[in-house]
C-alpha cells in the first residue's frame, strides 16, 4: 500500500473522528497502520462464506465431571 | 520454578501456629523494601490495609477458628484491579485524576475471603498495550534475574514481585499474553484462565471480548489452590459465564496419567529461538509429549486478535487520546490511535474468522489434552530493545 494514501487515509478519518494530530504523530500512525494493514490482508485473502458470522463472546463449556471421590 | 512451594509452607505454619500472618507479612515487607528499589515491580504498598488483614488473621487463630486455605499469604495485584479507597491507575498518569474505588474488584474480594492478605499493587504497560512494562511514568520494570532485562509485560510487575521473592502470589491480566510473557521471563508459574472462568468486574479493561484476569505464583500447587480461590459465578460479568467452581487443587494428585500431550510443531518452533524450542523439548521429553501436532492458522489467529485489540482498545481510549494524547504512554499511543482509527471492515472480517478459527481450536482438544508451545520466543530481552531477531527475520 502506497505510504502517501496510508497518510491520507489516517488525516481524514482522524478528522471525521474529532481526533487532533500534528505533522509527525500523523506520520507515526500511519506506520502503524500501514503495518495493520499488511495484517488484514492475511485475513482478506482467506475464503470466509456469507453464512460464516462474527464470533459471540466466547462461552467455555460446562465443567466436565470430577472424578468419583474427588 | 519448582513444584515444591515455600509459600504452601507458609500457610500451613500459619495455620498450625508456627508463625504468625503478622510475622510472614513484615517478612514480606522487608523483603520489598529490599529489593523493589532496583526491582520496581510495585507501585504502591497499602502497609495499613495489610497489617489489619494479617492481624484479623492471627486473632481468628488465636480464637481457635478454622482458616481458610490461604490464610496469611501475602499477595498483590497489577494496578488495573480496583482497591477499594485507591484510584485505579491502569499504569497510567491520566488514570490519576480518577476518583479512587468506592469497591474492590471481584477477584480481591474472592482472595480475602480465603485469607491471604493485600500487600500493595504492581506495575504493568499503560492500559496493558505492551509486552514489556517499561512504563515511562512509572519507570521500568526490572527482571529479577538479571536486572538489565525486562520482566516481560504487560504484567510485569506481577511476574517481578513473585520472581524477587517478595509475594508468593499476585494476580494479573491476559489479552494477547500479558500473564503468560512475564511468567515466562521471569521463570514464574502463570496461569491464563480459559476466557469467561473468572469474573473482569472491578478490573480496567483493555479489549472487552478478549481480556482475561487470572494469578502469578511460586509453584504449579499453589496457583491452582489460587485459582480455587478466585472462581465463582458472576451474573453481573457479561463476560463470566462461570456456574460452578471446579477444583483444581484437589486434582492435582492426578498428575499426568492419561493425559494426551503433543507438542505444538510448525508456526510456534519456526518462530522461536534455539534456547525456547530446546526448553519446550525438555518439557515434552519430561512430560512425554513427544507427538508433533500443528495448530491451525496460527498467523491468521495473530493478525486478527491484533486488529481486534488495537481496534477494541482505541476506541475504548477514544475521549482521551482526543484531548489529552500527549499525557498517554509514549511508547503506545500511536498504536491506540491506530486502532481507533481502523476500518471497520478489517474488524468485522476478523470477528468473522475468530468463530471459524474457534472451531477448529476446539476441534483440535477433542484430540489432545495439553499442547506444548515456548510462551515466549526468546529469553528476557535488553530494556530499550526495540527488534528482535528470531531465525533471521526482525521482529518489532
Amino acid at each position: 500500500m502506497d505510504p502517501a494514501e496510508v497518510l491520507n487515509y489516517v488525516k481524514a478519518t482522524a478528522v471525521m473522528l474529532d481526533l487532533p494530530l500534528d505533522v509527525d504523530r500523523a506520520s507515526r500512525v500511519a506506520s502503524h497502520m500501514a503495518r495493520t494493514a499488511a495484517l488484514a490482508g492475511l485475513l482478506d485473502a482467506l475464503a470466509i462464506a456469507v453464512d460464516d458470522e462474527p464470533a459471540e463472546l466466547f462461552r467455555p463449556a460446562p465443567f466436565a465431571p470430577l472424578e468419583p471421590g474427588a | 520454578m519448582t513444584a515444591s512451594s515455600p509459600s504452601l509452607d507458609l500457610v500451613d505454619a500459619i495455620a498450625r501456629g508456627e508463625r504468625s500472618a503478622s510475622e510472614v507479612l513484615e517478612h514480606s515487607l522487608g523483603r520489598i523494601e529490599a529489593t523493589d528499589g532496583r526491582v520496581n515491580a510495585f507501585t504502591r504498598i497499602s502497609h495499613e490495609r495489610a497489617r489489619r488483614e494479617a492481624a484479623a488473621i492471627d486473632r481468628r487463630r488465636s480464637r481457635g477458628e478454622a482458616l481458610p486455605p490461604l490464610a496469611g499469604l501475602p499477595y498483590a495485584v497489577k494496578n488495573l484491579f480496583d482497591i477499594e479507597g485507591e484510584v485505579t491507575l491502569a499504569g497510567s498518569k491520566i488514570n490519576r485524576d480518577h476518583a479512587p474505588a468506592r469497591a474492590d474488584a471481584v477477584l480481591v474480594r474472592h482472595l480475602q475471603t480465603a485469607g491471604a492478605v493485600l500487600v500493595g499493587s504492581l506495575n504493568m504497560d499503560e492500559y496493558a498495550y505492551g509486552f514489556t512494562t517499561e512504563n515511562t511514568h512509572y519507570g521500568p520494570t526490572r527482571n529479577p534475574h538479571d536486572l538489565a532485562r525486562i520482566a516481560g509485560g504487560s504484567s510485569g510487575g506481577s511476574g517481578a514481585a513473585v520472581a524477587a521473592g517478595q509475594v508468593p502470589l499476585t494476580l494479573g491480566s491476559d489479552t494477547n499474553g500479558s500473564i503468560r510473557v512475564p511468567a515466562s521471563l521471569c521463570g514464574v508459574w502463570g496461569l491464563k484462565p480459559t476466557f469467561g472462568r473468572l469474573s473482569r468486574r472491578g478490573s480496567y479493561p483493555f479489549v472487552h471480548s478478549i481480556d482475561h484476569l487470572g494469578p502469578f505464583a511460586d509453584s504449579s500447587t499453589h496457583l491452582a489452590l489460587a485459582y480455587d480461590a478466585l472462581q465463582g459465578p458472576d451474573p453481573l460479568d457479561p463476560g463470566c459465564h462461570a456456574l460452578a467452581v471446579q477444583p483444581a487443587g484437589s486434582q492435582m494428585h492426578r498428575g499426568i496419567d492419561g493425559l494426551r500431550i503433543g507438542m505444538l510443531d510448525g508456526y510456534f518452533l519456526e518462530n522461536a529461538a534455539a534456547e525456547a524450542r530446546e526448553a519446550v523439548q525438555a518439557a515434552a521429553r519430561t512430560l512425554g509429549g513427544v507427538e508433533l501436532v500443528e495448530w491451525p492458522d496460527a498467523a491468521l489467529a495473530r493478525a486478527a486478535a491484533f486488529i481486534i485489540s488495537a481496534s477494541e482498545g482505541g476506541t475504548l481510549h477514544l475521549p482521551e487520546l482526543r484531548t489529552r494524547a500527549d499525557d498517554f504512554e509514549p511508547l503506545s499511543v500511536d498504536r491506540f490511535i491506530a486502532g481507533a482509527l481502523q476500518p471497520a471492515a478489517w474488524y468485522v472480517r476478523a470477528q468473522r474468522f475468530r468463530r471459524i478459527y474457534r472451531d477448529k481450536v476446539n476441534a483440535l482438544f477433542k484430540s489432545w489434552d495439553v499442547l506444548l508451545a515456548p510462551a515466549t520466543p526468546v529469553c528476557a530481552p535488553l530494556i530499550g530493545t526495540e527488534w528482535l531477531e528470531i531465525n533471521g527475520q526482525r521482529h518489532p
